[in-house]
């Protein structure tokens, strides 16, 4: 969803009138922006189709940060996000008392892709130069991380950080265990299909994207040729006993393998009652449940930046 | 337990209603929207008294003024809820039903037309009971009965069933609410002028809660139930002195949770337990709180977690009634965690007008009494 000059300054104008986001700190998000008739009511809430994105990054708020909590946007696409959030900050700056905003206070988080977004009027170019900036070998550079305002996700899209492996012990505790392929959801044999079409993902083979990817991940896969990372990602991941490098291999795989799809495939048991969105839905909040419980580690990418988030309270 | 599905054709302001709560969504959270006005007291005040009510002798009362009002003609038998529960291994299907039959005192019944064998109805209680005398006929005695149909059980298995779900059926509102199991001339002195009205209301109220024992209401807070938790936790540490010869550690975990929920500041039970009392511990310097001191929000978050606690309500069905009263929006979408982390087994249906409580759920969650349609009078 990517919103025209004129959708881009009403949704901007409701953003900077809303009364939630005074003394606030203000997070941007992908996803479609729901379309709220009236006041925002229990009733509001329940006709709403999907499950707004930004509600997955509510729920992995920490659980000690209990005021005082950021406000959340769904903003459409990627670059409806980073539009977003410079005409705010335009928008802001000519009309101040119309402006519950503090500019100090606003970001955005944005999913990694394969492809680059170009970005005008910010310290960092475009989404890759934040990335490099904010990551290094999977884990956040802490000293780097105050800088930022646009954030980016250090995996490809928020569903990768459905899919790591520390989730294993959610998927098998759930009360009604997600299924993949008919089975009992298993990370690594999810990894391992995913590594299986990395030759053949259009994406990965587009042109323009195949240096930037190998880059992402030469720290722990020293490999030039994209027809041979597939075969070397999963010879490596095979022989490896050390759970360390195992881990790296995983997260670098989740660097440059879109997960979308494969957590589309999670389903729920046949005797369950919802449809499959629905459950998807609700599990991706326990996930979140499962990252608010998390302590800010340089390799916990959300928690940490939560944690960075907080200071600005 | 898990209430399933609730149907109520037509009962005071409700119309038509047929909510389910599935018994597999995570969490077993709902809230429960709709209008001012629009019934959701009404919906969980009818299924906790049914439920809760129905096979106490001393509770029927609360059942006889809940109904009063309830059309129904002549010879008529008329569905008041169907209450599906999910009790861990099979649904169970509770039909309430409301039947009016006509006697002559000297004759047999002129009408006496059940739909079922009497022997799988149990029959909670009389609603209306009473006589005319005329002319003609003699004595004619009219009575209206609350009866109760479950999954074809016999009377005697429908009033264990009946009995296990009592024990198991909890409702939490604010004290300012109108209770509809409150006599109706009770709740009528609430609009007199004399503050007498008021008075009687509430005591009428504090009488029905010393009853009901799955009743709470959120007060300012409530000591006496603080206290009895304490002193439960006092006890359970005496009898295992008792039983190994070591005090156990109750009383101590309890303070920890406690204080945990309140942040910086601590409470504990006076010494000769009369009360309770809260300090401030700031830069080590330590400040005795008064009333005026702790914020309406911290208290109702500490009465719910002592409620649910002390009176160990688990695997139940927890109904609460605009549990965003007093909480900042921030609050209120932390009462979805809370009340998993407080009372995981439990299922609550939370009627409440709170966007952000129900942002912490998905909108499946989310359940609705609909607004009905009015016709307008041209």
């Amino acid at each position: 969803m990517n919103l025209n000059p004129e959708q881009l300054e009403e949704h901007c104008k409701i953003i900077l009138k809303s009364p939630r986001i005074k003394n606030k700190i203000v997070v941007l998000c992908e996803g479609p922006i729901p379309d709220i008739e009236g006041t925002r009511s229990p009733q509001a809430y329940k006709k709403m189709e999907e499950m707004p994105d930004a509600n997955f990054y509510k729920a992995c708020v920490p659980r000690w940060w209990r005021e005082k909590l950021p406000q959340f946007f769904n903003c459409g696409d990627r670059a409806s996000v980073i539009n977003t959030y410079l005409k705010l900050l335009t928008l802001h700056k000519q009309d101040t008392t119309n402006s519950y905003l503090e500019p100090d206070r606003l970001f955005a988080m944005i999913d990694l892709d394969l492809h680059l977004q170009k970005i005008d009027d910010y310290f960092f170019p475009d989404t890759e130069a934040i990335f490099c900036n904010l990551y290094e070998k999977s884990e956040v550079k802490a000293q780097n991380a105050k800088l930022h305002r646009i954030w980016i996700t250090g995996l490809i899209h928020k569903e990768a950080y459905f899919l790591t492996p520390e989730l294993q012990s959610i998927f098998d505790d759930y009360p009604h265990p997600p299924m993949y392929q008919d089975n009992p959801v298993e990370v690594n044999s999810i990894y391992m299909d995913m590594a299986d079409k990395i030759s053949s993902d259009p994406d990965l083979k587009n042109n323009l994207n195949i240096q930037r990817a190998l880059d992402r991940i030469n720290h722990c896969l020293n490999c030039a040729d994209l027809n041979k990372l597939q075969d070397l990602w999963k010879t490596e991941f095979k022989n490896t006993s050390n759970e360390t490098c195992q881990h790296q291999l995983i997260m670098a795989l989740l660097t440059i393998k879109k997960a979308k799809n494969y957590w589309g495939e999670i389903k729920p048991p046949v005797d369950w009652s919802g449809n499959e969105r629905v459950f998807r839905e609700q599990l991706s909040l326990e996930i979140g449940r499962f990252y608010s419980a998390q302590s800010s580690d340089v390799k916990c990418h959300i928690p940490f930046f939560f944690n960075t988030l907080h200071e600005f309270v | 337990m898990h209430l399933l599905r609730v149907q109520v054709p037509d009962f005071r302001g409700l119309k038509d209603i047929d909510i389910t709560f599935e018994k597999d969504f995570v969490p077993k959270i709902f809230p429960l929207g709709s209008q001012n006005g629009g019934g959701k007291s009404t919906l969980l005040q009818l299924i906790f008294v049914l439920l809760h009510c129905s096979v106490d002798e001393h509770k029927i009362p609360l059942v006889q003024a809940l109904l009063q009002g309830f059309k129904i003609l002549d010879g008529e038998e008329k569905i008041l809820a169907i209450i599906d529960i999910w009790d861990g291994e099979k649904t169970v299907t509770l039909e309430f039903y409301c039947q009016r039959n006509i006697f002559l005192e000297e004759e047999e019944r002129l009408k006496d037309e059940y739909r079922t064998p009497e022997n799988i109805i149990y029959n909670i209680c009389d609603v209306e009971n009473f006589r005319e005398e005329t002319p003609e006929d003699g004595t004619i005695i009219t009575i209206t009965k609350l009866n109760c149909h479950v999954n074809n059980q016999k009377k005697e298995q429908a009033k264990l069933f009946l009995d296990k779900v009592s024990r198991k059926i909890f409702l939490a509102a604010p004290s300012t609410q109108v209770f509809l199991f409150l006599p109706q001339k009770s709740r009528q002195l609430l609009f007199k002028k004399s503050s007498k009205g008021d008075k009687n209301y509430y005591s009428e109220l504090e009488s029905a809660r010393s009853k009901l024992r799955g009743l709470f209401t959120y007060d300012f807070l409530d000591v006496d139930l603080l206290i009895e938790f304490f002193k439960d936790a006092r006890d359970r540490d005496f009898r295992e002195a008792i039983k190994t010869g070591n005090y156990g550690n109750r009383y101590q975990s309890l303070i920890k949770e406690l204080n945990l929920l309140l942040g910086n500041k601590r409470i504990n039970v006076n010494e000769d337990l009369s009360g309770v009392n809260f300090h401030l511990y700031n830069n080590g310097e330590t400040i005795e709180l008064y009333p005026e001191d702790l914020s309406h929000g911290e208290l109702k978050r500490l009465s719910i977690y002592v409620w649910l606690k002390s009176r160990n309500i688990e695997d139940a069905i927890v109904l609460m009634d605009e549990i965003e009263i007093a909480f900042h929006p921030d609050w209120q979408y932390q009462i979805k965690s809370d009340l998993e982390k407080w009372g995981p087994s439990n299922q609550y249906i939370l009627a409440t007008h709170s966007y952000a409580l129900c942002e912490a759920l998905t909108p499946a969650h989310v359940k609705e009494i609909e607004p009905k349609l009015i016709k307008q009078e041209s």
